[in-house]
């Protein structure tokens, strides 16, 4: 168990600077996370909320240490991989949950637009990080969000003012930087979209190297009325590295709330979504990818809360599982008494590619209300026998048939994502996971530009 | 070109075929025709490979190759083209990227370099004309949300892709209306050749008026009982297939 | 009798100095429970000395329990202490036949509509009737016997047929499972048992009709169902219970085997008391059934649930031999503040097994109907296939329907469906009956009975004609 104790091991030694932050809001929220977290167990398979998460061997490893700096001499080209073939987008990136100015690009972003870090908007903006700050819904607040809440290092602080409209998305970048022993890393980040307000953001999660970090972000997301967030989080890590994000969204009248999470790197990782429709009109989707091999473990948990009438809710979750990997989907769509005319709807689909890889699902309906449209459903198997017959029959190799058919399977998912950029990116990822038979990659790309 | 010997086969236990022997040649059309039941399906199931089926006797030479000992996907590349009377449906796999890879592995297995995108477009939408199929089916994946006349189209649009040497085509008339059928039928025919062989597997006559076959034979429980020209369709259409089963019932 | 008492009482004295005087002739046990009060059930019941060994074993372990509070239903501290382990009927002597049973019994029976001479005439039903804790009446015992079949209350068997009971009663639900399958091991007064040989097709439906009585008795009934190779037997279970004021508790276990190549039918209705408008009373149903398939074999539980305040129930199969298949089809009705959380269990080991759930809830005035289920998929169980479904009605907006399935697979060929959907009864489709004169509640017990009426069609007739019956009435007054 990590040792929080303020006064002692090796958090102090490393967070003290962090609990003299200039900020009066940031030092009492992390003040009252350290207390939540003192009461709070380390997660165990007993916890319903991770009846399928092993994280004893993670245990071991703890207490870690963040890191407070030491990538100053990173330049553009270290983090071009991620730039998606530099895709036009206004760039925030941390390094190690700092924030790292020479390697970010916001200066073209509108006038009204703030996008800075979180700790000088404490200075600029005291009243939003009062207002704001811990203040997304969540439900059952667990152990990983309160170690962010005390230990976050920064984060984006990103307000969108009131009927802004772009085209060009808004990028902000979380790359680790290891040192061989297991790090820690926490970002914590602040969205806030004014009414009639419309961008793209994508959160991407990254490293520089093969070596080990734990990286434990929550971003919180207030969606404006009217707004439309698309959010798309690619978690891209090295399979050394264990990943633990929340994000947590309020979605108010005739908002539109559009997640895509697509998982691909850790060796464990934990993806939370808490999502809570709050006015009428309103509409929550979440898309989601997990592709795990080797022996990665991904597991994702999603609350969506229907608090208000008339709103509607959307997800579609496909794990591919390969190796030694198990994905877990554990998804809960609450319906609230007052919550009449609520449309919600929930699927989860698992392949499993090996004998030994596993797949676990928990789709559940909690609904107090009588007026309602709810579905959920899970599948889990194998490729379809027919159309790996019909390939085959067609001259098609029994390898290549299957990757053809995997790469399907995944293709809805990431069609949700919006940028022509991001989606190649992921194709790509994704070929060369399961599609190392199929031809060239060269030959993938001009006929997926055809398609394009 | 293809020789069928007393071939047997079962599924789950139950004996469909008893016995058939079938010798086709370059140029030919065979029709196989027969009553709901017969075998006919299970015939070209077994040639093409389909799994679950137990042949547990004769033997099926094809150009001189046993077509038995050969996975699905290494007959098709010798160019057997089975047409299925249910096209699949595969959700996420665009018809453009299924038949360019099919193709260009039919290809390489010929010794044929390998098509790139343009080339490959340019090549299928030449052969879509020739079944009249709406070009926007190209990006959608394959035979997901088509009509039964769009998914016999496609299947006739990948045999005119891949050429192969001998196509069996399922019960492709079933569910077409009648000028769906001609553009079917056009299609094979265009396609025909001296060097090609085509078994037409139905249950009706229709078809055959738009697709004349050289030879007939009728399959009645797992055995051809009867042998003839385009003549021997007609007359089944007119005394229908009790006039079969009686005769195979004397016949024993 | 004499020799097993002698040793009773050694043991009593032995170990324990101040336990109650253990008096075989009284009816009643004291309330509370003991090792005494065990060791007086065993002794009133006769058994040998290792069925004691074993509940005793099972209470020691049942002490160690916690109760499970993992269910999404909410009720006050069980008081295991204030509630009376044995009552016997007034008759000292059990019945030879049916002209001996007491006439009140016999009117009970007649109340609920199932006069017992109706039932053997018409019905070719052979009923065990389980009248607080004892076997009162058993019937058609004789032609059963001819065809080697065992049908007998628990008891008996227990007494009778010890090398049956030892190899099977406690093999798939063991004392240890849980919190009330260990308790029950501890207590349970009767219940049935059932052996159908090789190759014997029980030629008709074997019934058991429970029914509570006396005041703050619980009922712990235990059921043993063996279908030996290649035989077939089809069981039903009803219950109705009377008005009452305090909560009583019932915590049966089942245990169902099916050999190579057999196959059982389990069908219930379960109408317990619910408690009244206020949810005052009721019965509290925490059940624990669960069933073994081996090679080729095949068990179904059907069951229609009106009853109970609440219910705690997922009854289960562990699909162990290849082939073997397993049904669940269920209707759950909860109304006024009834609590409900069940489910299934579908265990898959073998190769090629399949499973199919069908779950129906329906929900009305204040209460909460979950359904919770596990679907699991051995590392060895290739080509497992399983089926769910499980959709959830709504009447009213001031009750809950809750849906929580597990799926867990560990094998790449398996194929695992699960599906849901949550609805409520349309106003449209009220008002085309209320239109064509049919009344709100009618068009309601219409329109549910339509909604439920793929798991009546796996009950046995007439028990599909009274479960109708059942969620009609259930309904009353749940529409303003």
């Amino acid at each position: 168990m990590i040792k929080t104790d303020p006064e002692s091991a090796a958090f102090c030694q490393h967070l003290h600077p962090l609990f003299h932050d200039q900020s009066s809001h940031i030092r009492n929220f992390r003040q009252q996370s350290l207390e939540m977290l003192q009461s709070s167990p380390f997660p165990a398979l007993k916890h319903e909320e991770w009846k399928y998460t092993d994280l004893s061997e993670l245990a071991k490893q703890l207490p870690v240490s963040p890191v407070l700096s030491d990538f100053q001499n990173l330049s553009v080209n270290d983090v071009y991989p991620y730039s998606f073939n530099q895709m036009k987008s206004h760039v925030m990136v941390f390094v190690n949950g700092h924030f790292t100015p020479q390697l970010s690009n916001i200066n073209k972003l509108g006038r009204n637009i703030v996008a800075e870090n979180l700790f000088s908007a404490a200075k600029r903006n005291p009243e939003d990080i009062k207002l704001y700050l811990g203040k997304a819904d969540k439900k059952g607040n667990d152990y990983f969000s309160y170690l962010n809440g005390a230990f976050f290092t920064d984060g984006a602080y990103i307000r969108i003012p009131d009927n802004y409209q772009s085209e060009i998305p808004i990028h902000l970048l979380f790359l680790t930087k290891g040192n061989g022993e297991l790090r820690y890393s926490a970002a914590r980040n602040l969205i806030i979209m004014g009414k009639n307000s419309s961008v793209t953001l994508v959160e991407t999660y990254g490293s520089l190297d093969d070596r080990p970090v734990l990286t434990n972000s929550v971003t919180e997301v207030f969606n404006g009325e009217n707004s439309l967030l698309r959010h798309h989080i690619l978690q891209l890590q090295n399979e050394r590295s264990h990943y633990f994000g929340s994000t947590n969204i309020t979605i108010p009248a005739n908002s539109r709330y559009q997640n895509t999470w697509v998982s691909l790197g850790s060796k464990i990782s934990r993806n939370d979504v808490d999502a809570a429709l709050t006015g009428a009109g309103s509409y929550c989707q979440l898309y989601g990818l997990y592709a795990g091999r080797h022996d990665q473990l991904m597991d994702n948990r999603t609350v969506i809360s229907h608090r208000s009438p008339h709103a509607t809710s959307n997800q579609v979750y496909k794990g591919i599982l390969d190796g030694f990997s198990r994905g877990i989907f554990n998804g809960k769509i609450l319906v609230e008494q007052k919550a009449q005319k609520t449309e919600a709807h929930q699927l989860n689909r698992s392949l499993i590619l090996s004998d030994k890889a596993h797949a676990d699902s928990k789709p559940q309906l909690k609904i107090f209300a009588d007026d309602v449209k709810c579905s959920h459903g899970a599948t889990v198997g194998q490729l379809d026998k027919n159309a790996m017959f019909y390939l085959q029959s067609r001259g098609v190799s029994k390898e290549i048939a299957r990757s053809m058919l995997t790469f399907a399977f995944a293709n809805d998912v990431v069609d949700s994502i919006i940028l022509g950029p991001v989606r190649f990116y992921l194709y790509k990822k994704l070929f060369n996971r399961f599609g190392r038979d199929w031809g060239s990659e060269e030959d993938f790309e001009s006929l997926y530009k055809q398609e394009e | 070109m293809l020789s069928i010997r007393n071939l047997k086969a079962s599924i789950e236990g139950n004996h469909i075929l008893k016995g058939i022997n079938l010798e086709i040649h370059p140029g030919e059309v065979h029709a196989i025709m027969g009553p709901n039941g017969s075998g006919k399906s299970t015939l070209a199931h077994i040639l093409a490979g389909k799994e679950g089926y137990i042949v547990e006797d004769g033997e099926v030479i094809f150009e001189g190759k046993n077509l038995l000992e050969l996975a699905p996907e290494e007959r098709a590349r010798e160019g057997v083209f089975l047409a299925f009377q249910y096209p699949i449906e595969i959700p996420g796999v665009s018809n453009t990227t299924f038949l360019k890879t099919a193709l260009n592995e039919i290809r390489k297995h010929r010794g044929l370099s390998e098509l790139d995108a343009m080339d490959f477009l340019t090549l299928v939408r030449k052969r879509m004309k020739l079944v009249d199929m709406d070009p926007s089916l190209l990006g959608r994946p394959v035979n997901e949300g088509f009509s039964g006349g769009e998914k016999k189209r496609n299947e006739i649009l990948q045999m005119a892709v891949l050429e192969p040497r001998l196509a069996i085509l399922d019960e492709t008339d079933s569910g077409l209306d009648i000028d769906a059928l001609k553009t079917v039928a056009n299609g094979v025919n265009s396609l025909k050749n001296k060097d090609n062989a085509t078994l037409v597997v139905t249950h009706y006559q229709r078809l055959l008026d738009y697709l004349v076959p050289d030879y007939v034979h009728v399959l009645f429980d797992g055995r051809i009982v009867e042998s003839g020209d385009k003549t021997l369709a007609l007359e089944l259409e007119r005394k229908g297939y009790d006039w079969i089963k009686t005769k195979a019932g004397d016949s024993k | 009798m004499g020799k097993d008492r002698e040793h009773i009482d050694s043991l009593t004295q032995k170990e324990y100095e101040y336990g109650f005087i253990t008096d075989i002739e009284m009816d009643m046990a004291p309330k509370g429970l003991n090792e005494d009060i065990i060791r007086f059930i065993s002794a009133k019941k006769d058994e040998p000395d290792s069925m004691l060994r074993w509940r005793l074993k099972a209470y020691r372990y049942w002490l160690n329990m916690k109760e499970p509070t993992w269910a999404f239903v909410t009720y006050p501290p069980i008081d295991y202490q204030n509630i009376y382990y044995y009552a016997a009927p007034k008759k000292k002597e059990g019945p030879k036949s049916l002209d001996e049973v007491d006439p009140e019994i016999l009117a009970t029976f007649d109340k609920l509509g199932i006069p017992l001479e109706e039932r053997e005439a018409l019905a070719g039903v052979a009923v065990d009737a389980v009248m607080d804790s004892v076997s009162v009446a058993t019937t058609f015992r004789k032609k059963l016997q001819e065809l080697g079949i065992i049908f007998l209350p628990i008891s008996e068997a227990i007494r009778e047929h010890p090398d049956l009971i030892k190899k099977y009663l406690g093999s798939v639900v063991p004392p240890t499972d849980n919190f009330f399958a260990a308790l029950n091991s501890a207590v349970f007064t009767d219940g049935t048992f059932v052996y159908v040989p090789k190759g014997i097709r029980c030629p008709m439906e074997l019934s058991t009709y429970f029914r509570i009585n006396a005041a703050n008795t619980g009922q712990f009934e235990r059921t043993l169902i063996v279908a030996d190779e290649g035989s077939y037997v089809s069981y039903l279970e009803g219950c109705t219970a009377p008005m009452r004021d305090e909560n009583q508790l019932h915590a049966a276990v089942v245990e169902l085997i099916a050999l190579d190549g057999a196959e059982i039918k389990y069908s219930t209705v379960q109408n317990w008391y619910a408690g009244d408008k206020n949810g005052k009373g009721g019965i509290y149903n925490f059940v624990t059934k669960r069933g073994v398939c081996h090679n080729h074999s095949k068990i179904s539980w059907a069951q229609v649930e009106t009853g109970s305040a609440i219910t705690w129930k997922y009854p289960s199969l562990i699909l162990r031999g290849d082939n073997s298949a397993g049904e669940f089809h269920s209707v759950a009705l909860t109304n006024n503040r009834q609590q409900a959380d069940t489910g299934t269990k579908m265990v898959h080991l073998g190769k090629n097994t399949r499973s199919t759930i069908i779950s129906k809830g329906i929900s009305a005035g204040y209460s909460n109907n979950s359904y919770r289920g596990l679907v699991k998929i051995g590392p060895g169980a290739d080509n497992a296939k399983n089926y769910s479904q499980c959709d959830s009605l709504l009447i009213g907006d001031r009750c809950g329907a809750h849906t929580f399935p597990y799926l867990e697979v560990d094998n790449p060929t398996a194929n695992v469906e699960h599906e849901a959907t949550t609805s409520k009864i349309s106003e449209d489709q009220l008002f085309y009956c209320n239109q064509r004169g049919i009344g709100t509640e009618e068009a309601i017990g219409v329109i549910i009975n339509g909604y439920a009426r793929e798991v009546f069609k796996r009950l046995p007739m007439e028990f599909a004609v009274e479960a109708q019956k059942l969620l009609t009435v259930s309904l009353e007054g749940s529409v303003g």
